[in-house]
C-alpha cells in the first residue's frame, strides 16, 4: 500500500466515521443533546441561524401547514454553505439543521411580524424548477434588524393550495 | 456481475451516470435565456454577497451572469469528457484534472448558484471527490477498493438515514405524509394524491414498500452481490418513479450511481466472508 493509499484511506475513513456520527446524532432524540453540546462545527463558524452575529442567512418556508408537525416538514431552506455541509447528503444536514430551528423560525413569523407589515413586502420572484406551473403561492423577503447595522432577510412562501 | 469487481469499470460507470445528470441539468439552465436578464432570479442569487467574504473576489467574475454562464459550459464539456476519459483509461495527467475540475464546478454551482444543484449535489459531490482521489493513482487496485467500499458505505448510510427519518413520523408510518406530499404543488401529481386520499390502503402500501426498501437496502450487501443487485434494482425503478413524479431528476442518476458501489461492497464482502482477510 502506497503513502498515498494511506492516506486517503484515513481522510475516507475519518469522513465515513463523521458521516455515520451525523446520522447517528441527527436521527436518534436522546444522542441529539449530544450533537447539540458537540457540534462543535457550528461552533467553529462565525454563523449562526438566530445568533445575530453572523453573516445573514436565507431562509424558505411554506407556510401551509400539515395535519401533524406543521413545521417539521414544511420547512426547507437556503443556507450559507459551509464546507462541511457538502460532505454530507443535503437531505439530513438540511433538515438536521432547521429542524433544531423549525420552532424559532415559525414564532419569528408568527409572532414578530404582524400579517399588515409582512402583507407590505414587496413579492420577489422565486426560481423553482420542480414548481414551474404554481402561481399560486407567493414569495416575500421579510427584513430584520438583527443588531446595529445588521440585518437578515426571510424568505417565506405562502400557498393557497390548501393540503 | 464480474465486470462490477473492477474498479475502473465501477467508477468510469459511476461518472458516466453524472456526467448525464450534469449534462442534462447544464443544458437545461443554459437554454433558460431570461434566468440571465438582470433583476432575474440568477442575478439575485450572483449578485448577493458571498457568505464568505473570501469568495466575493472569485464571485465578481464567476458569479455574474456571464460567469454562470461559463461554468455551466464548462461542466457540460466536463461532464462528456471525465467518463471518456475514463472508459479510455486516459493517463492520470488528463483524468485527475478532469474529475477534480468537475467536482469544483459542481462545488461552484453547489455555493453559488442554488438553482443547478438538485438534491442530491451532496452524494454526487462526494462521488465526485472519491472519484478525484481514485484518479491520482487507477492502477493501485486497493486504492480502488478502498474508494468504492467507502462510496457503498456512504450509500448505505444515506438510506439508513432516509428510513430512519420516515420511520420515526408517524405522519409517514400511516401513509398519510405520501398523500400530502402529491396533493402539494411540490409533486407534479396532484390526480395522483387525491387519488391516495381516497384508497388510504394504498397510500400505506406504498408507503411501507419504500421504508421497507430504504430499511433492508443498506444490508443488502451482507446477502451477497445477487441479492444487493435485486435491491439495486428495486432502488434504480423507485427513483426513476420519483424522478418521473415529482421531478427529482438529479436523484435519479446520482443513486443510480450510487448502487453501483453498493453492489461492489457487496462482491468485497462476499470474497470476505468466504476467503477472510486475505481476499
Amino acid at each position: 500500500m502506497t503513502a498515498y493509499t494511506t492516506i486517503v484511506a484515513g481522510f475516507l475513513g475519518v469522513w465515513l466515521l463523521y458521516s455515520t456520527a451525523l446520522v447517528i446524532c441527527g436521527v436518534k432524540s436522546p444522542v441529539g443533546r449530544f450533537r447539540k453540546r458537540f457540534d462543535f462545527f457550528s461552533l467553529l463558524s462565525s454563523w449562526r441561524l438566530y445568533g445575530g452575529d453572523g453573516p445573514r442567512g436565507y431562509y424558505v418556508l411554506e407556510t401551509r401547514e400539515y395535519a401533524e408537525a406543521p413545521w417539521e416538514m414544511a420547512v426547507s431552506a437556503e443556507l450559507p454553505w459551509r464546507p462541511w455541509y457538502w460532505l454530507w447528503h443535503p437531505h439530513i444536514i438540511r433538515h438536521g439543521v432547521i429542524h433544531r430551528h423549525a420552532a424559532r423560525i415559525a414564532e419569528l413569523v408568527e409572532n414578530q411580524f404582524a400579517p399588515e407589515v409582512i402583507a407590505k413586502i414587496p413579492a420577489v420572484k422565486f426560481f423553482d424548477r420542480y414548481r414551474p406551473n404554481d402561481s399560486t403561492g407567493q414569495w416575500r423577503v421579510v427584513r430584520r434588524e438583527i443588531s446595529g447595522d445588521q440585518q437578515e432577510e426571510i424568505l417565506i412562501y405562502t400557498s393557497s393550495i390548501a393540503p | 456481475m464480474n465486470a462490477f469487481a473492477d474498479p475502473s469499470f465501477c467508477f468510469s460507470l459511476v461518472l458516466s451516470l453524472l456526467g448525464v445528470e450534469f449534462v442534462i441539468s447544464s443544458v437545461e439552465f443554459l437554454s433558460m435565456g431570461h434566468l440571465f436578464r438582470p433583476g432575474e432570479d440568477l442575478a439575485w442569487k450572483a449578485n448577493d454577497q458571498p457568505h464568505n467574504p473570501r469568495l466575493s473576489r472569485i464571485a465578481r467574475v464567476f458569479g455574474s451572469a456571464n460567469g454562470t454562464r461559463f461554468t455551466l459550459l464548462a461542466q457540460l464539456l466536463l461532464a462528456i469528457a471525465a467518463p471518456l476519459a475514463c472508459w479510455l483509461k486516459w493517463s492520470t495527467l488528463f483524468l485527475f484534472p478532469l474529475v477534480l475540475a468537475l467536482a469544483l464546478v459542481r462545488l461552484w454551482h453547489r455555493v453559488r448558484f442554488a438553482a443547478a444543484a438538485c438534491g442530491a449535489d451532496a452524494m454526487s459531490g462526494t462521488i465526485l471527490i472519491t472519484g478525484s482521489l481514485w484518479c491520482v493513482n487507477p492502477d493501485d487496485p486497493v486504492l480502488g477498493k478502498i474508494c468504492l467500499c467507502f462510496l457503498g458505505f456512504q450509500g448505505c448510510l444515506a438510506y439508513v438515514g432516509a428510513a430512519w427519518a420516515k420511520l420515526r413520523s408517524a405522519h409517514w408510518r400511516s401513509g398519510q405524509h405520501l398523500v400530502s406530499v402529491y396533493e402539494s404543488c411540490r409533486a407534479r401529481l396532484p390526480r395522483l394524491g387525491r387519488c391516495l386520499r381516497r384508497s388510504p390502503a394504498l397510500a400505506w402500501v406504498i408507503t411501507w414498500l419504500v421504508i421497507l426498501l430504504e430499511v433492508f437496502l443498506p444490508v443488502a450487501f451482507l446477502g451477497g452481490p445477487q441479492v444487493m443487485l435485486g435491491f439495486a434494482i428495486a432502488a434504480i425503478v423507485f427513483h426513476f418513479a420519483i424522478a418521473v413524479m415529482m421531478g427529482y431528476h438529479g436523484f435519479f442518476w446520482t443513486f443510480t450511481g450510487i448502487q453501483i458501489p453498493m453492489i461492489y461492497l457487496a462482491i468485497v464482502w462476499s470474497r470476505f466472508a468466504f476467503n477472510g482477510p486475505t481476499s
